[in-house]
């Protein structure tokens, strides 16, 4: 096991912020700040999963390279197998980074295309300084058995495999470090369905056998809900629920879990006639103008007054799970029940 | 449903196309009906030719020198046979057709309610100012708030889920009777996707025409769709009421892709899959062209092309072992 001592989590993250901010106009002076990821805490024990979900522009991108330290924080802190990573300098940082890889959703750019597949597994063994040439193609070529390539891999390159065998190529560099923890950012979003379920297969066994820690971010619930043992739920910027993945599934607290899980569709065409998928009006509204009170309040079905004003508390419950939903505390006072008990207010038909 | 007339009959279509080693075949005698009215998926992995089959509909196939056999029909016509002024009227008046990519099929210079304008302007002799207000209308239509607002703004100004409305907006500006969308929600988010498809859904109803939805989503599909033709490498492998289709899958494929499909009960455990990843045209196996990675195969399976055999009324399956196999038992169980 690679993880790190007992009740040490892998990675911890407190109040993590991170605002943008661009310029227009003559010289630059208006001046507009965009909150990407708003007081995000959350962590990750040894050998355990968490799923990230959320949709484009709900910040879970960003906490992934925050994780990762590819861009600074504005506030909070991110500890890793619980040394402060927060403010670590070049050569120090570098360093830490052998214990936090990444796997990212579009690997045919993460590979250089004029390298082989063991030139490219190598590498990070070669970056660190670890190993001589020869023992880190040894170290490659076992590493490419694990991720269920063959040894005649080795000397072909990315364009010669497919999509899926890429995909591992790509997990291969990310775990032939042996890090404590991997951010996988839609790492089987761009792979047919068939080859979708062989790469989370191979994640779930590289995991057993090595106690790795996964940060796994998908757009696909089923999929996060398959891999993951905890769920964070974002939306614009901010975690709204947090819990045990079973948990969120079927007893979701927060109104856009809810609504999000509602609008997956399902493979049956039975179940499909039934279902009634809670079709929230509008889109995410963008960054630079996130609503005031509770982010949701513009496209929740169950708005109240207070919503629209007052910042939701955080509510925690005894089996784990957090929700930031006024649902919880004021009006039907769900407090830790599920919001799928509340009837859903009748639904305004757009203008035909 | 009411019992209706085909509207577009696609009859043996083999499409190759030209590259630098050669013609590459990439649709082999596909073959299927859509009846007026009638919603129906074209669902398979990517290079199994269900891109390729929608736009050889349109004719508008990415490489004029490509050949083609067989036939496509739209009310009786032959697609092929028509003089390009003729196919140009029948696109867009006739036959819709939103993409993936919204932002791709809208011009960004160009304010939004001018190119429905434009579209409606190129099929119909009305007014400037008679078309202005159609494109008002349609963007009402599909749900687009502030319509004569927004009809003055240019695709930048929307977001994606509205581009796609959009678009579908210019696809329905001359009330086509059959619509082409080729994985219209693949780039949207999920609550996006449920609005767009609930729109798709209410328009085919309220105007009466006939989808033609392609789509790698299997559980998209099943809410969506009234029959299935499901592709593999090139050829249609099964096609039934959607009903039957999961139900009884008669294919491997079909019932391995139903069972590898995400749903809701997946929790823990080994996940299915199907070995190998999906051919790429040009490498296609002898014999059944999934045949390397179905787990019935038999040394029979290898050895001459496999045909499509009609076993019901507009159902057909492509699999030498069909009959034997007693497929779909195993989905409940599996699950």
């Amino acid at each position: 096991m690679s993880g790190g001592a007992l009740g040490v989590p892998t990675l911890e993250v407190e109040h993590l912020s991170k605002e943008f901010t661009s310029r227009s106009g003559l010289f630059g002076r208006n001046q507009q700040r965009s909150c990407a990821v708003n007081d995000v805490s959350f962590s990750i024990e040894p050998g355990e999963t968490l799923g990230l979900v959320g949709e484009s522009g709900s910040g879970k991108s960003t906490t992934a390279r925050l994780a990762l330290r590819l861009i600074d924080p504005t506030s909070g802190t991110i500890r890793l197998a619980g040394r402060d990573v927060t403010r670590l300098g070049g050569a120090e940082m570098r360093a830490a980074r052998a214990d936090v890889q990444a796997v990212f959703q579009d690997i045919t750019g993460a590979l250089n295309a004029s390298m082989t597949v063991a030139e490219l597994v190598a590498e990070p063994l070669r970056v660190h300084g670890t190993h001589s040439k020869a023992d880190a193609r040894e170290e490659a070529a076992a590493m490419l058995e694990r991720v269920g390539l063959r040894r005649a891999h080795l000397d072909r390159y990315p364009y010669e495999l497919s999509g899926g065998q890429r995909q591992r190529i790509g997990i291969a560099r990310a775990l032939v470090l042996r890090p404590k923890l991997v951010v996988l950012d839609e790492p089987v979003s761009a792979l047919d369905v068939s080859t979708q379920s062989q790469v989370i297969n191979l994640l779930d066994d590289l995991q057993a056998d090595t106690g790795v820690s996964y940060l796994f971010i998908a757009h696909n619930l089923y999929v996060v809900h398959h891999i993951s043992r905890r769920i964070a739920v974002m939306y614009l910027g901010s975690i709204v629920e947090k819990g045990d993945a079973t948990q969120v599934y079927s007893r979701p607290r927060h109104p856009y879990t809810q609504a999000l899980l509602s609008a997956i569709p399902e493979p049956d065409p039975a179940a499909e006639r039934q279902r009634r998928p809670i079709v929230l009006q509008g889109d995410v509204p963008g960054p630079s103008s996130i609503p005031s009170g509770c982010a949701f309040h513009t496209r929740c079905p169950h708005v109240m007054e207070m919503c629209r004003t007052e910042v939701p508390p955080r509510a925690t419950f005894a089996d784990g799970g957090e929700v930031a939903c006024h649902l919880h505390t004021a009006g039907p006072e769900l407090a830790g029940r599920s919001v799928t008990e509340l009837p859903l207010p009748v639904r305004r038909e757009p203008a035909a | 449903m009411t019992a209706a007339a085909p509207l577009l009959e696609v009859d043996g279509l083999s499409v190759w196309l030209p590259t630098d080693d050669g013609e590459v075949q990439v649709l082999d005698g596909v073959s299927f009906t859509v009846l007026c009215g009638e919603f129906t998926g074209l669902a398979g992995e990517s290079g199994s030719g269900k891109t390729m089959s929608a736009l050889a509909v349109l004719r508008l196939l990415p490489d004029r020198r490509a050949r083609v056999e067989g036939s496509v029909r739209f009310r009786g016509r032959d697609i092929f046979s028509l003089p390009p002024r003729e196919m140009r009227k029948l696109r867009g008046a006739e036959i819709g057709f939103v993409s993936q990519d919204a932002m791709g099929s809208l011009h960004p210079a160009y304010r939004v309610g001018a190119q429905i304008a434009e579209t409606i302007r190129a099929h119909e002799s009305v007014s400037r100012r008679d078309a202005a207000a159609r494109a008002v209308e349609l963007l009402d239509l599909v749900g687009i708030p502030e319509p004569a607002r927004r009809a003055a703004q240019l695709p930048g100004e929307f977001s994606g889920g509205m581009r796609q409305r959009a678009a579908i907006a210019v696809a329905l500006s001359c009330r086509p009777s059959l619509l082409i969308a080729d994985e219209p929600t693949t780039a949207l988010d999920v609550t996006v996707q449920a609005q767009i498809v609930e729109l798709l859904r209410r328009l085919q109803r309220e105007l009466d025409m006939s989808v033609l939805f392609v789509s790698h989503d299997l559980g998209l599909l099943a809410g969506l769709c009234d029959r299935l033709v499901v592709m593999y490498a090139g050829q249609v492998v099964e096609q039934a009421e959607v009903d039957d289709l999961f139900a009884t899958p008669q294919h491997p494929y079909t019932e391995a892709l139903l069972v590898a499909s995400p749903h809701p009960s997946l929790k823990g455990g080994r996940l299915p899959s199907i070995p190998g990843s999906p051919p790429m045209a040009g490498s296609f196996a002898v014999g059944c062209r999934f045949g390397p990675r179905c787990v019935h195969g038999q040394p029979g399976c290898f050895e001459a092309e496999v045909a499509s055999v009609e076993i019901g009324d507009r159902r057909t399956v492509r699999c030498v072992r069909a009959a034997e196999l007693h497929l779909g038992t195993t989905i409940g169980a599996a699950r």
